[in-house]
């Protein structure tokens, strides 16, 4: 070769905001795989007094912290609006009034500093996290398991999705804290459920939900009802009830499903490359049970850190970078879409 | 006196000016939007390219804070907060009621008290009562959120004249025609944020902008609740 090819690429720095549920949080973005600097503000504290996310709070408190982690993203960057290219922002799916504050902060940055407005689909992002770590193989499967979404994606390119399994009622995550209330233990209870689990056994019987045959969708709300059900008749009969167990047969139950329907997904479109996300992907036992999956099928398996599987902006960014480099460009009448579907965001 | 960019997004009209001194350069008045979300920021862009100016060129913000519907009242504040922040402007706040009255002065100046009035749904209203005194001075007693049945009879035992005001004033004709007997006629009302202007100054500068909330005169449903349930009181809601 001996000749030097002219590789010197300007690189693309956005700043991401995301407020889809209950966390605050901005991120710095170079070239859609390098962190710069990222803040994420909890509101979990508050919300935990009602049990669960109030969708009236979360914007509230949204509203409070939105320029406070805007401006700490910035400054700890060290970066000045000269050195910004585009703000990517999370459009949906989410709380509609949660997603309204950071959709206004962007759109009002953008605007200010005249800058392309990016609409992110926020699942989109959680895939992307991935991206902060390590570079995807294409084509890929996506198992995106949160308190929000329990979706198989596949993505036969950059910024391609095809949604092939969802769930037709509870997300996974949904299921976790509800079981986790019957059992007492404080929202959020998908941690708790996990910790619980590992110390019984699978001793109750519970159903699993395979739908119509082929399908990959998913169905979480009759083991959660299962589960109810179980233990007000163990109660009735004043029988004693293991949580231990019925934590582990719970999770037994939706394991199950979640990694035999991953498996026929990654058959079916002939993929070795796996990506989990979302906040149930911190979850011990699915983590071990796709550690087995990875050596039964020789498959690589790519699970974003922590602090990038729960809810944050750094995602955003990187699926934001995907979308500016795709021409995805968003006017200043950009509404938020509570429901947006994953297959229209395809770029 | 200073470039100013006034916005209010809290009932179902929408009003976006640009005023310099007390001359207007653009206003754009909206009525019946569903969804200030996708109107608030063109209508800004608009109001600033119509003046030929560009955001960098404003020298303050005016946002009406609340009362009004949640959605809306933070859609505007958001907006307001984030232009103000990143632009490094001061931000002046007013109250949304005192701005329906201050339109309503401009337009149809009245000697006695203005009661704006804003459904807040379950025969509730968010309302106050505002009066410019003859040296051009404005009183007020004070915004809140109340049973629009006890609103009419404190209204009817201060036993002075008054006006009510706003686009929700319709919903209430027939109890404040029970009250106060027929009403002659019911005027139209129109917001007109540029004459917000005088909000421009340093009475209504916000102290730290980061801080800046909306004014909702009521806690969320779930936290009344919460609240009634921590006094092991009665929940009513």
């Amino acid at each position: 070769m001996g000749e030097i090819m002219s590789t010197e690429k300007k690189n693309i720095v956005i700043l991401s905001i995301e407020t889809s549920c209950d966390e605050t949080s901005a991120a710095i973005v170079k070239n859609g795989t390098e962190l710069i600097s990222h803040v994420v503000h909890s509101q979990i504290v508050s919300h935990k007094r009602f049990g669960g996310v109030v969708p009236e709070i979360a914007s509230r408190h949204h509203v409070e912290m939105i320029t406070y982690v805007i401006e700490k993203a910035i400054q700890d960057a060290s970066y000045d609006w000269s050195e910004i290219d585009a703000v990517a922002v999370t459009q949906g799916p989410g709380l509609v009034g949660a997603l309204l504050v950071g959709l206004h902060a962007a759109k009002a940055l953008a605007f200010a500093h005249q800058k392309p407005l990016i609409p992110v689909h926020h699942i989109a992002g959680h895939i992307y996290a991935n991206a902060l770590v390590e570079p995807l193989v294409y084509p890929l499967i996506a198992l995106v398991v949160s308190g929000g979404h329990t979706e198989l994606i596949y993505m036969k390119a950059p910024g391609y999705f095809e949604v092939i399994g969802e769930t037709r009622d509870d997300a996974v995550g949904e299921a976790y804290d509800k079981v986790a209330r019957k059992l007492n233990m404080p929202y959020p209870g998908g941690p708790h459920i996990d910790h619980l689990a590992k110390q019984g056994k699978a001793t109750y019987s519970l159903p699993r939900a395979w739908l119509e045959e082929g399908s990959l969708d998913f169905s979480f709300s009759g083991l959660k009802s299962a589960v109810i059900n179980l233990m007000h008749n163990l109660e009735q009969k004043n029988e004693p009830i293991s949580p231990e167990n019925m934590a582990a047969s719970f999770q037994e139950s939706v394991l199950d499903v979640l990694i035999q329907k991953t498996e026929q997904a990654l058959e079916r479109y002939s993929v070795n490359h796996l990506i989990v996300a979302g906040g149930v992907a911190a979850n011990l036992g699915l983590r071990a049970e796709l550690e087995k999956l990875k050596k039964r099928k020789g498959i690589q398996i790519s699970i974003p850190p922590l602090a990038l599987c729960t809810d944050n902006a750094a995602m955003i960014g990187a699926a934001g970078y995907v979308a500016y480099q795709n021409g995805v460009r968003a006017g200043m009448d950009c509404n938020a879409e509570p429901g947006l579907n994953l297959d229209d965001f395809s770029s | 006196m200073k470039r100013l960019l006034i916005m209010d997004t809290c009932t179902k009209t929408l009003g976006v000016a640009l005023t310099e001194g007390h001359v207007v350069l653009a206003e754009q008045t909206i009525e019946a939007v569903q969804n200030h979300s996708k109107f608030l920021m063109p209508t800004i862009e608009a109001v600033i390219h119509t003046a030929k100016l560009t955001p960098s060129q404003l020298e303050g913000i005016v946002v009406a804070k609340g009362p009004g519907s949640y959605t809306g009242v933070r859609i505007g504040v958001t907006v307001a907060k984030t232009l103000a922040w990143t632009l490094k402007l001061p931000l002046y706040a007013i109250s949304s009621l005192k701005g329906m009255a201050l339109s309503e002065q401009n337009l149809r100046p009245f000697s006695g008290w203005l009661i704006p009035i804003i459904d807040a749904r379950r025969n509730t209203v968010f309302t106050g009562a505002y009066r410019k005194k003859a040296d051009g001075s404005w009183e007020s007693k004070g915004d809140r959120h109340i049973s629009f049945e006890t609103w009419l009879r404190l209204l009817k035992e201060m036993n002075e004249p008054i006006r009510f005001i706003g686009g929700d004033v319709p919903l209430f004709q027939t109890q404040i025609e029970a009250v106060f007997g027929a009403l002659s006629e019911l005027p139209v009302f129109s917001l007109h944020v540029s004459s917000y202007v005088e909000a421009g100054t340093i009475d209504y500068l916000v102290d730290v902008v980061h801080d800046f909330v909306p004014e909702y005169l009521r806690l969320a449903e779930a936290e009344q609740k919460w609240m009634a349930k921590m006094k092991g009181g009665h929940v009513d809601v």
